[in-house]
C-alpha cells in the first residue's frame, strides 16, 4: 500500500468513525472564543507536474504539518499552520521528448507557513462545513549530490491559498476533517533546471489531508 | 583520393617534409578511383602509403607464427623537454557511503573570546554535549555530541547565543577524482572538459558498455605475425627487400588487461587481428580509455569500458607488407556495421576524408544509430588547407546521433588546423602545436615511433619494425579530440542517457559555448564540458 494510501484510507477511517456521532446528538454550543492545536497529513499534486515527475517520479507527495487556530463564535476563525513535505530523487534531463534520470540523488523539501482566515458554516448535526483562504511564506530547498553550494537551491517564497473543508466533533474536545486546499506560490520555479525547461513556474499545488484538532 | 594535404594529425618526430612529398607521391599513386579514408590524426600514415610502392609483387597474406609474445616494453614519456614523472598525484575517489553529508556526534563552533562555556553549562542549558575538543592550529572548538542528535539543530541552536560567533555541522569535504597516473599532470585536456568532477560523479563508466574502436588497429595483444616485405623504392631511394619477417606485437601496457579487448576484427587483413600498424588507433584508444588511477603513465575518460578494435586504416606497414584492403569508403562502412552488430554503443571514428560524398558510410552511419550507437567523428584538420568540406563528418549534422568533432589546443581556441564548416557541432580538446609547442598536443601511450618509422631516415636505417615497444607520445589532431566526445558518452550511457540522439542533444545542451553565441562553424556548440553534461538538472537550478 503506498504512503498516499495509507493516508487517504486513515482519513476516511476518521471520519466514518465519527459519523454515527453526528448523527446520534446535537451539535455542541460554540464558545465565544476557541482556542485549537491541530495535526495534518495529507498528500498534495503539485503544479509543476513535470518537474516533480522527472525527478521524483511522481508528481505528488506526503505533507505533513499542524498549527494553532482560534475560532470565534460567529464562525470566523483564523489559523498558523506550518507543514513540511520532503522528498528525494534525481537528477534528470529532458531530451529528445524523454526523460533520463541521472541516478544522482537529489533532495527536495517545501516548508510552508501559512495565515488562514476563514468562516466556519453553520452545523449539520456535528459536520461543520468550512471555507478559508490566506497567505504563506514557502521555504523551498533542494540539494544534490556531487552539487557545488552554488548549485543547490535555498529560498522563501511567497503564495497564497484556498481551502475548504469539513469537521466532525467526535467530542467536545476532538475533531476530525478533511480539507482540500489549492496553493500558488508564483515564481518559485522556472529560473532554470528542468522547471524552466518545462516552463512550470508555480511551487504550489492541491492538498488533500486530514485534521485532528483539539480544543474547545 | 583527395587532393588536399593530408594532414590529419601529428607525432611529434614525424617527419614533415617526408609526409609533404609522400603525400605528392600519393597522388599519382594511389589512383584507383575509390576514395581513400585516412586516420584524422596522423600525417605519418600518408607519408607511408606514399612509400609503400613495392618493386616486386606482394604476396597479400600474413600469418600468426605465435599466438603469445613478450609483454610490451615501455620507454616513457616522449618528446616532452624536461619532462618527468611528478609525485604520484593526490587523492583517489572518495567513497560516498555515507548516510549523511555530516559527520553525527560533531559540531565545530567558535565561541567569543573569553566567553568559553563549560561542558557542564552546555549541558545545563540542554545543548546535548558530550565532550568539548580543542583541536590544533585551530581556533575553534568541536563539541562532541550526542550522535543520536542532529548536528545542524545543535549547531542552529549554538549559533543563537550571544556567545558564539559560528557553529556548524562537520560537513564532510570530498576530493575531486584526480587519479594518480603520473603522466597526469602533463594531460591538459582531461581538466580542461573538467573531467576531474565528473569522475566524481561516474569514475570510467562500466565494462558493460562497449567502445568501438574504427581505425588503424590498437596494440591490444601480444603476437607474432609473419609478414614478407617486398623492396620499393621511395623518394629516388630503394629499400631493400626484408624477405620473410616476424614481427612482434603486444599490448600497450597501460591500455589494462587484456579482457578490455572484445571482437577484434581486421578489415584491411580480413581476419580477427587487428594489431595497430601505426600507432594513431592505439593513441585514440588511450584518450578513450587509457587505464586510469593505477599508478601508471597516463589516464583516460571513461577507463573501465571495453574496447573493440576495427581496423579500416592501413598504416604504412600495411601498405609495405601488402595488405589486401586499404582504408577506403566501403571497408569504413563495414566496419562500423561490424561494430554495431557486435555490440558498440559507441563508435569513435578518428578518421575522414575530403571529396565527393560517400553514401556507403552514410548508410552504415544510419544503421549504426538505428541500432542504438552514438558515433563521434573527427571533423578534420584541412582549416589551413583551404577548409574543404569532410565528406564523412558532414553527415553528422543530418544523423542525430552522429557528431561532428573539432579541435581546441591549450588555450580552448579552435586548433589552426582545425576544420570549420556546418556540419561541426562540438569541439574538444585536440592539440595546438603551432602556438604552444608539444606540451600543447594530446599525451597517450602508442608505439615508440623509433621502432616504426624506420623507413623514414632512408635505406641506411631500414629494418623490420617492432611493435611492442611503447612510449607516451604527443600527438595533435581532431583525431585527438574526438576519443574525448567517445569517453563522454560512454559516461552518459552508464549515466542512463540511452539514445544516441539524447546522448548528442546532452552534450550539445552542456557544452561550453566559444566563438559566435550559440552553435557556430568553428566550435559548434562548444567545447564538451563532462561534469556539466553528466550533472544534468535539477528541479530549480
Amino acid at each position: 500500500m503506498t504512503r498516499h494510501s495509507i493516508v487517504v484510507a486513515s482519513a476516511l477511517v476518521v471520519l466514518l468513525a465519527a459519523w454515527p456521532a453526528a448523527a446520534q446528538s446535537a451539535p455542541p454550543a460554540r464558545p465565544a472564543v476557541a482556542v485549537r492545536g491541530f495535526l495534518v497529513v495529507g498528500a498534495e499534486h503539485f503544479t509543476a507536474t513535470q518537474t516533480f515527475t522527472a525527478t521524483m517520479g511522481k508528481s505528488s507527495g506526503v505533507v505533513f504539518g499542524g498549527g494553532g487556530e482560534v475560532a470565534f463564535r460567529s464562525g470566523l476563525f483564523v489559523r498558523v499552520s506550518a507543514s513540511r513535505y520532503k522528498n528525494t530523487g534525481q537528477r534528470a534531463i529532458s531530451l529528445e521528448n524523454q526523460v533520463f534520470q541521472l541516478g544522482i540523488p537529489l533532495t527536495a523539501s517545501l516548508v510552508p507557513v501559512e495565515f488562514t482566515a476563514g468562516y466556519r458554516f453553520p452545523a449539520f448535526g456535528r459536520v461543520v462545513p468550512y471555507a478559508a483562504g490566506g497567505v504563506g511564506t514557502y521555504k523551498y530547498t533542494e540539494t544534490s549530490e556531487h552539487a557545488d553550494p552554488s548549485e543547490n537551491v535555498s529560498s522563501r517564497f511567497s503564495g497564497y491559498h484556498v481551502l475548504g473543508g469539513v469537521d466532525v466533533a467526535i467530542t467536545g474536545w476532538l475533531r476530525a476533517g478533511g480539507e482540500v486546499q489549492y496553493t500558488s506560490v508564483p515564481n518559485a520555479l522556472g529560473q532554470g533546471g528542468l522547471s524552466q525547461q518545462f516552463n512550470e513556474t508555480n511551487l504550489g499545488g492541491t492538498t488533500f489531508r486530514m485534521v485532528i484538532s483539539v480544543g474547545r | 583520393m583527395s587532393t588536399e594535404k593530408n594532414r590529419m594529425s601529428r607525432s611529434i618526430g614525424v617527419r614533415l617534409a617526408a609526409v609533404t612529398l609522400g603525400t605528392v607521391v600519393l597522388l599519382f599513386a594511389r589512383g584507383h578511383g575509390q576514395e581513400r579514408v585516412r586516420p584524422d590524426g596522423s600525417s605519418r600514415a600518408t607519408a607511408a602509403t606514399a612509400v609503400a610502392q613495392p618493386s616486386a609483387p606482394v604476396v597479400s597474406t600474413r600469418q600468426v607464427v605465435a599466438s603469445f609474445g613478450l609483454p610490451g616494453i615501455d620507454r616513457g614519456l616522449r618528446n616532452e623537454p624536461g619532462g618527468r614523472p611528478a609525485a604520484a598525484a593526490v587523492a583517489a575517489a572518495v567513497r560516498r557511503d555515507h548516510d549523511t553529508p555530516y559527520v553525527p556526534g560533531k559540531v565545530i563552533v567558535k565561541f567569543k573570546a573569553g566567553r568559553e562555556p563549560r561542558k557542564i553549562d552546555l549541558q545545563r542549558e540542554n545543548v546535548p554535549v558530550r565532550a568539548i575538543d580543542h583541536p590544533t592550529h585551530a581556533d575553534f572548538d568541536v563539541l562532541r555530541i550526542d550522535p543520536a542528535a542532529n548536528p545542524e539543530t545543535v549547531a542552529t541552536a549554538l549559533a543563537a547565543r550571544d556567545d558564539v560567533e559560528y557553529a556548524q555541522a562537520a560537513y564532510r569535504v570530498h576530493a575531486a577524482y584526480v587519479p594518480n597516473d603520473p603522466y597526469y599532470h602533463l594531460q591538459w585536456n582531461l581538466p580542461a572538459i573538467d573531467l576531474e568532477r565528473a569522475w566524481d560523479i561516474n569514475p570510467g563508466a562500466a565494462s558493460s558498455i562497449i567502445v568501438a574502436v574504427i581505425d588503424s588497429g590498437i596494440a591490444y595483444e601480444n603476437v607474432t605475425i609473419r609478414f614478407q616485405a617486398p623492396g620499393f623504392t621511395y623518394n629516388g631511394q630503394t629499400f631493400p627487400a626484408l624477405g620473410i619477417i616476424d614481427i612482434p606485437f603486444a599490448q600497450a601496457p597501460d591500455l589494462g588487461p587484456s579482457s578490455r579487448f572484445v571482437k577484434p576484427y581486421d578489415f584491411i587483413w580480413n581476419d580477427n587481428n587487428p594489431v595497430d600498424m601505426d600507432g594513431h588507433g592505439t593513441h585514440v584508444a588511450g584518450t578513450i580509455g587509457e587505464d586510469t588511477n593505477n599508478g601508471v603513465g597516463a589516464a583516460g575518460v571513461a577507463f573501465n569500458v571495453q574496447l573493440m578494435p576495427v581496423k579500416v586504416i592501413s598504416g604504412d606497414w600495411d601498405d609495405i607488407f601488402g595488405s589486401p584492403n586499404e582504408g577506403t569508403d566501403d571497408v569504413v562502412a563495414q566496419g562500423i556495421r561490424y561494430a554495431v552488430d557486435n555490440g558498440a554503443k559507441v563508435l569513435n571514428m578518428s578518421i575522414g576524408r575530403t571529396g565527393p560524398p560517400a553514401p556507403v558510410v552514410e548508410s552504415a552511419l544510419q544503421y549504426a544509430v538505428s541500432k542504438g550507437a552514438f558515433v563521434a567523428i573527427a571533423a578534420g584538420n584541412d582549416y589551413e588547407d583551404g577548409n574543404p568540406s569532410e565528406a564523412i563528418s558532414a553527415y553528422a549534422q543530418n544523423i542525430k546521433g552522429v557528431v561532428a568533432v573539432g579541435a581546441v589546443g591549450r588555450d580552448l581556441n579552435r586548433a589552426p588546423y582545425s576544420s570549420t564548416g556546418a556540419y561541426l557541432e562540438l569541439a574538444a580538446p585536440g592539440g595546438d602545436y603551432d602556438r604552444e609547442g608539444v606540451s600543447a598536443m594530446i599525451l597517450q601511450q602508442t608505439y615508440d615511433d623509433t621502432f616504426v618509422s624506420t623507413y623514414l631516415d632512408g635505406p641506411a636505417r631500414y629494418e623490420a619494425p617492432r611493435f611492442d615497444t611503447f612510449a607516451y607520445m604527443y600527438y595533435e589532431g581532431t583525431s585527438m579530440a574526438t576519443p574525448h566526445v567517445s569517453g563522454l558518452a560512454a559516461l552518459l550511457l552508464q549515466q542512463g542517457i540511452t539514445t544516441p540522439a539524447a546522448i548528442e542533444a546532452a552534450m550539445e545542451k552542456f557544452a561550453t559555448d566559444r566563438g559566435a553565441p550559440g552553435r557556430d562553424d568553428e566550435y559548434g556548440y562548444g567545447i564538451i564540458s563532462t561534469r556539466n553534461t553528466l550533472f544534468g538538472l535539477g528541479m530549480a537550478r
